[in-house]
């Protein structure tokens, strides 16, 4: 049993509902107990300028010390900001200004202890693979899957402290009996960020990493973040208009992913709120359903 | 021992070209003094830039046996795999010939457009030494260009202008403390194609061999540019709409107000009307709400708001110290 | 296409000749064969020398330079520069060089071999590296014009006035004529001539072989200076920082090696040399030992300590690093006056190439920075005011020769690998007969070697017939000059009977009062170098 200070994020408790119903499943299921931060605030998800989101940050992560545990996120901006901003508040001079300047009145001090982890990172690290190997009672088999790290699963080194979490997702979809298809733009950026500021931009870094990944077999890609989500799927129709080709290429949150090798029903994992149709995997999931029964 | 040197010769002409030789090298040496004798023993018509020999200049990036390198500061033993290396271009520049390619294009055009001279009234400010070290580390680029080569954003849009010119054209003049014309650098900066265009993927920042950390900088760049109240260019109102919505709405409740960002950004009701923006968001705001994925309850505040909102204000107030 | 001053070379020396031009009103366009960032001054490490220090003073700094010079020095060259040395380093400053501070905010020096002050100003160990880039900076400010990668293979010269250049656009193999009222010779030294040396692949005499070839006289070119350091296996000179700061040379055995005159990286170079000749060295390398902490190494000392760590995976902080003496700059050059005026009329020089006078028969350590910063303002001042003043142009006529003798050697039979064995033989010559170490027989087996391989040389032609970036062409012009180049050095060699400074002679191993007042120049003849003296 693991024990968190869970902090879901904007878009999961916004846009991506399923994010969340996902994920609180799947970890109740593998006994990763959360303890949802309420009184948090938004990272500033590498948009705002650091000097606002570090205060905003070290109240988030002074919280997760109070409570002694692993702060988890479920959304890699959300990570990467995080632990960023952690990495500047290992610096005590910066601490101290910072718990000084905005924390004190709150009553609050950050003292520098909190891990920051995703998901992903807890899945592999604390819960184990041949743990999820065992849970999975309906191995994907058969079921091909493109992992789509984006950028912050990846880098910055600093704030992924360990090169091995760099190849996380893949070991997952092993464990959970699934097969790698492996893309060029895994570790690139989804769009996301340039989606209101350069939106060409944007649509094509969608349609290159999708279509990459319809060209080589994939059933579905899986990412670790709510952000490439909304990006991948929200907006691969808009790609493909812009792009003038159809890809037509589900996109699955890591939770959902997981989940189904776990047991659960594709709309227990709400794959129905998607923009991109599901069905193919739902199939593929449920004749291996059939299968094992 | 003897290396077989293949050369990617892309848009040569020549039918007779070869691409592969045979040469003797002491595994010690670089790649470059390999693909160097190449060129003086056996084949006089390769085109592949260098020049320095040491790792300064810059000018010999290239792909040796598929990783982005400078080959000058790459042992051949340390690249040689079943005795041969392979030379090819790196990504996302346009060839010329073989391994030589358009670099005015894909750098130096870029690093011209942030006027890198410093602006001076030829007053000098009274200056510390660590207020240097900033310059001394943009200064320190080579100009390889491995972290353009590796930039998310030129990978789909050559005229981006990229981590190297960010790094050593703007940083380099807006961290001067002598320079007098930031804002307008800022200014200029923040039109399309420029500082706000960075999806800050922290590719720059994994590629660059010299730990200039380019995405650190450039993000450091947009919190500069902020506190002087540039949230970007004159042509380019979108990345400022962009700013100003999201700080709005976790200001006010903490958190993100997806509706709110969206709406605000866009000039949707109840912020405003765009047409463009209805055209292009419209549809998927609509089929979200038909998916259950756009919630129609209002947007509650966290129950830290006010203290998040106590930040900003702090941190607003110091920008405007500072402009003062 | 003619402007008042055309600058060939865009390292320190030609871009700062540039900008000065510039500032005086001279339309001014600069060749060069690479972008000017890629430019060997980006190599250096050390500083830049200035009597800024409290207790210092340009006499202090004249003083130093006359020990290292070893009494060949131009002094009133050398009271020049180190009287303009301080406005120089306070003006560069000014226009944006991040020079490392001390606490109260000035300029900080450090204390290089030679000087008995602390007197170079750097930025960390990438001094040369940002003194180009700021200068290049300067250059873009003022709208000088860059005919980037255009090689120029030779000057044109009429009725002894030089009245522009030749020169190749790289990428066409379109040959050019860019006519000047005044032309500034800024192309850097001679690295390639020998091996081994802290070679640029581009350090091909150009320079110096073109203007020789034109006409203009050389001196000094017996001044060939060494450096004790360069990394096993590569090219990269330990910054003369570290040596400065109390690094050691150590055999394998741990014996110490030590240099003892001046200049000091020179006679350590020699030492190094011994050592390794009388069995010291593993695999032709000694080892550098530094006291330095992992901090420094990570600040003052990244730049060096980045690049061995890459290419070599060693670490100045702590591991021993296998080195060993090379070629690293010629002092002498294109003989010029004060201004920078060379022997022919309309010709400046500035930088490595040019023979000022400055650093006599042996360069302190942050002199070298200093010389190509201050002979680029003279020069890039004189050739504006005499640009300005000129209405020539070059004729057409010119472009017309050049083009008919460059179309027989593109016909001409040719062999790959027949210029590479010349320039093979030619660099280990150099190293063995025109080295560290000379004599009478064995410079005049050098001077026969260069004859003969110069007649070789004039029957080969260029294996390769396509226009766009042509290698070979430029390499086949390249030889030219090192051959000059080669020919000049060694009959200046021979010319000096004595040993003094960087030159030594193992057949007169002291000084001569007589040949101590005399300066070698050199200049092409009929048959070869036509060898004379001037006096001191």
């Amino acid at each position: 049993m693991v024990k968190v200070a869970f902090y879901p994020g904007c878009v999961a408790k916004g846009s991506c509902p399923e994010l969340y119903t996902s994920s609180i499943k799947v970890c109740e299921k593998l006994g990763i107990e959360l303890a949802e931060l309420e009184d948090v605030g938004c990272t500033g998800a590498g948009v705002l300028s650091s000097e606002i989101s570090d205060p905003i940050n070290a109240r988030t992560l002074a919280k997760a010390e109070q409570m002694g545990v692993p702060l988890m996120t479920i959304c890699s901006t959300c990570t990467g900001v995080i632990a960023l901003a952690n990495v500047r508040l290992q610096d005590p001079e910066y601490r101290d200004k910072i718990n000084r300047e905005f924390l004190a009145e709150d009553g609050l001090e950050y003292k520098g202890t909190t891990e920051v982890k995703h998901l992903l990172w807890v899945l592999v690290e604390d819960v184990g693979l041949d743990v999820l190997t065992a849970a999975s009672t309906q191995p994907l088999e058969g079921v091909k899957i493109s992992p789509f790290y984006g950028c912050y699963l990846r880098r910055p080194d600093e704030a992924i402290k360990d090169g091995n979490r760099k190849s996380y997702i893949e070991k997952v979809t092993q464990a959970i009996g699934g097969t790698n298809v492996d893309i060029s733009g895994k570790g690139k950026c989804c769009g996301f960020p340039s989606l209101t500021i350069n939106e060409e931009n944007a649509l094509a870094m969608t349609a290159k990493h999708t279509s990459e990944a319809r060209d080589k077999g994939a059933d579905a890609m899986v990412v670790p973040c709510p952000l490439c989500h909304l990006e991948l799927d929200g907006q691969q129709s808009r790609a493909e208009a812009q792009e003038k080709q159809d890809i037509d290429m589900p996109i699955l949150h890591l939770s959902q992913l997981v989940g189904m090798a776990l047991g659960f029903t594709p709309s227990e994992m709400e794959v129905q709120r998607h923009f991109v149709s599901t069905k193919n995997v739902e199939e593929k999931v449920k004749s291996l359903a059939v299968t094992a029964s | 021992m003897q290396v077989t040197m293949k050369f990617v010769r892309t848009k040569n002409e020549d039918p007779d070209q070869r691409d592969s030789f045979v040469v003797d090298v002491d595994p010690e040496t670089s790649v470059f003094e390999a693909m160097s004798k190449v060129r003086e023993e056996q084949d006089g018509s390769l085109a592949f830039r260098g020049t320095c020999n040491t790792g300064f200049c810059g000018d010999c990036t290239c792909q040796a046996n598929g990783k982005r390198v400078v080959p000058c500061l790459v042992k051949v033993k340390d690249s040689v795999k079943e005795d041969a290396i392979e030379i090819k271009l790196i990504r996302n520049v346009a060839p010329v010939k073989d391994v030589l390619y358009d670099v005015d294009q894909f750098m130096w055009k870029k690093y011209k457009y942030f006027r890198p001279w410093l602006e001076t009234n030829g007053t000098a400010p009274a200056v510390k030494d660590e207020d240097l070290e900033p310059v001394r580390l943009a200064m320190r680029c080579t100009v390889c260009g491995l972290c353009d080569e590796g930039c998310t954003v030129i990978d789909v849009d050559k005229e981006f202008l990229g981590p190297m010119a960010l790094t050593k054209g703007l940083y380099r003049t807006t961290k001067d403390p002598r320079d007098q014309d930031t804002k307008q650098r800022f200014i200029e900066a923040g039109e399309k194609k420029g500082l706000w265009d960075c999806v800050h993927c922290w590719e720059a920042s994994e590629h660059c061999p010299w730990g200039i950390n380019p995405t650190h900088l450039i993000m450091d760049l947009r919190d500069d540019s902020i506190a002087l109240g540039v949230k970007s260019g004159k042509g380019n109102p979108m990345a400022a709409r962009h700013y100003n919505a999201f700080a709005d709405s976790v200001k006010k409740s903490g958190w993100l107000n997806e509706r709110m960002l969206a709406s605000k950004t866009y000039g949707l009701p109840p912020y405003g009307l765009s047409l463009s923006g209805m055209m292009s968001q419209m549809p998927i705001a609509l089929k979200a709400i038909r998916k259950g994925k756009a919630s129609l309850r209002p947007h509650k505040s966290r129950p830290g708001a006010r203290q998040i909102a106590k930040i900003f204000a702090k941190v607003e107030q110091s920008h405007k110290n500072k402009k003062a | 296409m003619r402007y008042d001053v055309v600058v060939i070379g865009a390292g320190i020396a030609g871009l700062q000749a540039a900008v000065e031009a510039r500032r005086q009103g001279a339309s001014v366009a600069v060749i060069t064969k690479v972008h000017p960032l890629r430019s060997y001054s980006i190599t250096i490490q050390d500083g830049i020398n200035a009597a800024l220090a409290q207790g210092d003073s340009p006499q202090a700094h004249i003083a130093d330079t006359l020990r290292s010079g070893d009494g060949l020095n131009d002094k009133s060259v050398v009271e020049a520069y180190c009287a303009e040395a301080p406005a120089a380093v306070r003006e560069l400053y000014n226009l944006g060089v991040p020079f490392n501070l001390d606490p109260q905010g000035d300029v900080a020096l450090v204390k290089l071999q030679g000087s008995e002050q602390a007197r170079a100003a750097h930025v960390h160990d990438m001094t040369g590296h940002v003194l180009a880039q700021v200068l290049y900076e300067q250059a873009l400010k003022y709208e000088v014009v860059f005919f980037e990668e255009w090689y120029v293979p030779s000057l044109a010269v009429e009725d002894g006035v030089c009245t522009g250049a030749l020169a190749f656009q790289l990428s066409t193999g379109n040959l050019d004529l860019i006519s000047g009222g005044a032309i500034v010779m800024a192309a850097g030294g001679v690295r390639r001539l020998y091996e081994p040396s802290t070679s640029s692949t581009h350090c091909n005499a150009d320079g110096i072989g073109i203007a020789y070839r034109a006409g203009a006289q050389l001196v000094d070119m017996e001044m060939v200076q060494y450096h004790p350091s360069i990394i096993k296996a590569g090219r990269l000179a330990i910054s003369e920082l570290l040596l400065a700061n109390g690094a050691q040379l150590e055999g394998k055995d741990g014996q110490a090696v030590t240099g003892s005159a001046q200049p000091f990286g020179h006679s350590l170079a020699r030492a190094a040399a011994e050592a390794i000749a009388s069995g010291a060295g593993e695999d032709g390398n000694l080892n550098l030992k530094t006291s330095i902490t992992q901090e420094q190494a990570d600040t003052t000392y990244y730049n060096t300590n980045a690049r061995l760590q890459m290419f070599m995976k060693g670490n100045l902080a702590g591991d021993p690093i296998p080195v060993h003496p090379g070629m690293y700059r010629i002092l002498g050059g294109i003989a010029t006056d004060a201004s920078g005026a060379t022997s022919v009329s309309g010709l400046f020089a500035a930088g490595e190439c040019a023979g000022t006078g400055f650093h006599g028969a042996g360069a302190m350590d942050g002199n070298g920075l200093l010389a190509s910063v201050l002979s680029g303002h003279r020069a890039g001042s004189a050739a504006a005011n005499a640009g300005k003043a000129s209405t020539g142009e070059a004729s057409p006529a010119i472009l017309q020769e050049h083009q008919g003798k460059l179309k027989p050697l593109l016909e001409r039979d040719a062999k790959e690998g027949d210029l590479a064995g010349v320039r093979s033989e030619l660099t280990s010559l150099m190293h063995e007969k025109a080295g560290l170490s000379r004599d009478a027989a064995g410079l005049a087996e050098a001077a026969e070697k260069i004859a003969s391989l110069k007649e070789s040389y004039a029957t080969m032609g260029i294996p390769t017939k396509a226009l766009s970036f042509n290698y070979a062409l430029q390499q086949h012009l390249e030889t030219r000059t090192l051959l000059a180049a080669a020919e000049a050095i060694v009959g200046s060699a021979e010319a000096r009977q004595e040993s003094r400074g960087v030159h030594y002679r193992s057949d007169f191993p002291d000084k001569s009062d007589e040949a101590g007042s005399m300066r070698v120049v050199v200049e092409q003849g009929e048959g070869g170098p036509q060898v004379s003296s001037r006096p001191v």
